[in-house]
């Protein structure tokens, strides 16, 4: 993090909200780009969000300088490998607020963190006729993985509706909750709407019963602090792509007591603690989740991307984006034919749209070529475009780096749209 | 507006798109799929009345883009009255136009003709799956296997 892309706090409380959005921007080269002869203006943030330089240059020197193998060899290289890949895990650990650096296991991404759960929780602990409850706002990422398990051992899967506004019905979920739910897995921030769901009385509720919660958090973590122990969530995950580091890699935290009981989601070498052909025995958590050569430079992506993120400040941050947010909301509104689905009182910097008689992919192939990029589709949420009505919407999804002035872009970009097809 | 753009969004584009000919199922329907591209969500039902090698007429319906439904419309219009084999070929020379940059062999050159306007999709090769979906849907139609994907 280049410090002049800092505003340092001075004086009052407001200060230190604001940073200097030019020299944030600087530090993510691709902003630079032209796209058809256009400023690129980037607007999917939600699908991935762009690299700092910091992300970059850390995975780069890592591989330059630092690069083996870990936890295997007695070299130097192994050891300073090993030193940045475990350093990694305490950032995410200090990220999230775990209380031990044992509760954060590696997965690729929030996906596979998931499925790990499924398969490992899942299967280990729950039978037929179980219930596990998700929401109508989630991504199929949370939505298959329980179908799995649910072919595989006959768990039944509950659903908690939404409002029109595509607010979550806290009233209805809590009357879901029963003595046969065991699992709550609900995402923290809707992917296609950006709705906030009230996670805490969500969990509380859920502990109530004696049922374990799942938060995805792909969608909060860029947006806002994430503190497991406030929470007391059961197993927490993010991706690293989504918070402006690397692909494939993402962050399962789990209670130390509950991922130490669970069974091997794979098996590998580095998860095993002996090994013959008539029983092998297994590490603790985290290595027990972690079979075979991890990702180790996209692990220092990682830690530089949660370091960009703690330099910049959460709450700069949220402030930032909760201006782009109302901005938005207000142009978009302006737009005639345009409708804002995703009302809810409290979201992320997150508008999902219509237009009166211009299908979605119509938005974005034409605002594409203006330069800007939005993501057209059902967003991976097919249940929650069913419920919504709707076979696809346009979605623009704000960054930190995002500005009122591409916000206006968008808004020019769909008055040209509305002309076109008028 | 740039040039592609409006050779995309052309008026035959546009007015196919926002009054689709042919919609609904015609009376005498013998065979009928539902295609779906699951990237974008476009979901069409076509119908066709088949009597032995011949198409006696087409109709479709359903959601989509305005590529998939300007296509789907015009489609319905070149088919009816051909034969089985010009819809085969007609989607060989769609699929060349839509592509290429100079298609000189397309099969049909009097029958593509109409359809010249939805070649516009080939500045943007990630919509060319919303303007074929139709035409594979027929296909799949008369092949009796009810369903057509673009995956």
């Amino acid at each position: 993090m280049s410090s002049s892309a800092l505003a340092r706090p001075q004086g009052g409380h407001n200060a230190a909200l604001a940073f200097d959005i030019e020299a944030v921007r600087a530090d993510f080269p691709i902003l630079t780009r032209k796209i058809y002869d256009k400023p690129l203006v980037y607007l999917d943030s939600a699908a991935s969000a762009q690299k700092p330089v910091q992300v970059l240059q850390a995975m780069d020197r890592a591989a330059r300088t630092s690069y083996s193998n870990v936890h295997r060899g007695l070299h130097r290289l192994s050891q300073e490998s090993t030193d940045l890949f475990e350093q990694a895990r305490e950032a995410a650990r200090r990220f999230l607020k775990a209380g031990k650096v044992e509760e954060i296991v590696f997965t690729s991404g929030a996906t596979e963190a998931i499925n790990l759960v499924a398969g490992s929780y899942g299967q280990g602990f729950l039978k037929a006729g179980d219930e596990i409850i998700v929401s109508t706002l989630e991504h199929h990422s949370n939505i298959v993985p329980w179908q799995l398990l649910r072919d595989r051992i006959g768990i039944e899967l509950k659903v908690v509706p939404i409002g029109d506004d595509g607010g979550f019905l806290l009233e209805d979920y809590l009357k879901l909750l029963g003595p046969r739910t065991k699992l709550v897995a609900v995402a923290h921030v809707s992917n296609a709407l950006g709705t906030v769901v009230p996670v805490k009385a969500v969990i509380d509720a859920a502990h109530a019963q004696g049922a374990v919660v799942l938060l995805d958090g792909c969608q909060a973590a860029p947006h806002t602090a994430i503190d497991v122990q406030d929470l007391d969530v059961d197993f927490y995950t993010f991706s690293g792509h989504k918070i402006y580091g690397p692909t494939g890699i993402g962050v399962l935290y789990g209670k130390q007591e509950l991922l130490n009981a669970m069974p091997p989601y794979q098996g590998g070498g580095e998860m095993i603690r002996s090994v013959t052909f008539e029983k092998t025995t297994y590490k603790e958590t985290p290595h027990r989740f972690e079979a075979g050569t991890p990702q180790i430079l996209e692990a220092v992506g990682l830690e530089a991307a949660i370091c960009y993120l703690e330099s910049l400040g959460h709450e700069a941050i949220a402030a930032h984006e909760a201006g782009i947010l109302a901005y938005a909301t207000e142009r978009l509104t302006q737009v005639p034919g345009v409708r804002i689905l995703g009302t809810a009182p409290e979201k992320a910097s997150i508008v999902s749209f219509v237009m009166d008689e211009v299908h979605a992919h119509d938005i974005g192939t034409i605002v594409d070529r203006m330069g800007v990029a939005v993501r057209v589709g059902h967003h991976c949420a097919e249940p929650l475009m069913h419920r919504l009505g709707v076979a696809a919407t346009a979605r623009a999804s704000f960054g930190l780096y995002n500005t009122r002035e591409e916000v206006d872009a968008l808004a020019d970009a769909l008055v040209k749209v509305r002309k076109l097809f008028a | 507006m740039d040039d592609d753009l409006k050779a995309l969004y052309q008026t035959a584009i546009l007015d196919h798109s926002r009054q689709p000919r042919n919609q609904g199922k015609p009376e005498g329907c013998t065979h009928r799929a539902r295609g779906y591209n699951p990237l974008c969500g476009d979901q069409i039902t076509v119908y066709m009345e088949v009597d032995g090698d011949r198409i006696a007429a087409a109709g479709f319906e359903g959601k989509g883009c305005a590529l998939c439904l300007a296509s789907a419309s015009m489609m319905t219009e070149a088919i009816a009255s051909a034969n089985k084999a010009t819809l085969v070929n007609l989607l060989d020379d769609l699929k060349l136009i839509c592509t290429q940059e100079q298609a000189e062999t397309v099969n049909a050159p009097e029958e593509i003709a109409p359809l010249l306007p939805l070649s516009g999709v080939r500045a943007y090769p990630v919509r060319v799956k919303c303007v074929t979906l139709p035409w594979q849907t027929a296909l799949a139609a008369i092949a009796g296997e009810g369903e057509a994907t673009t995956e």
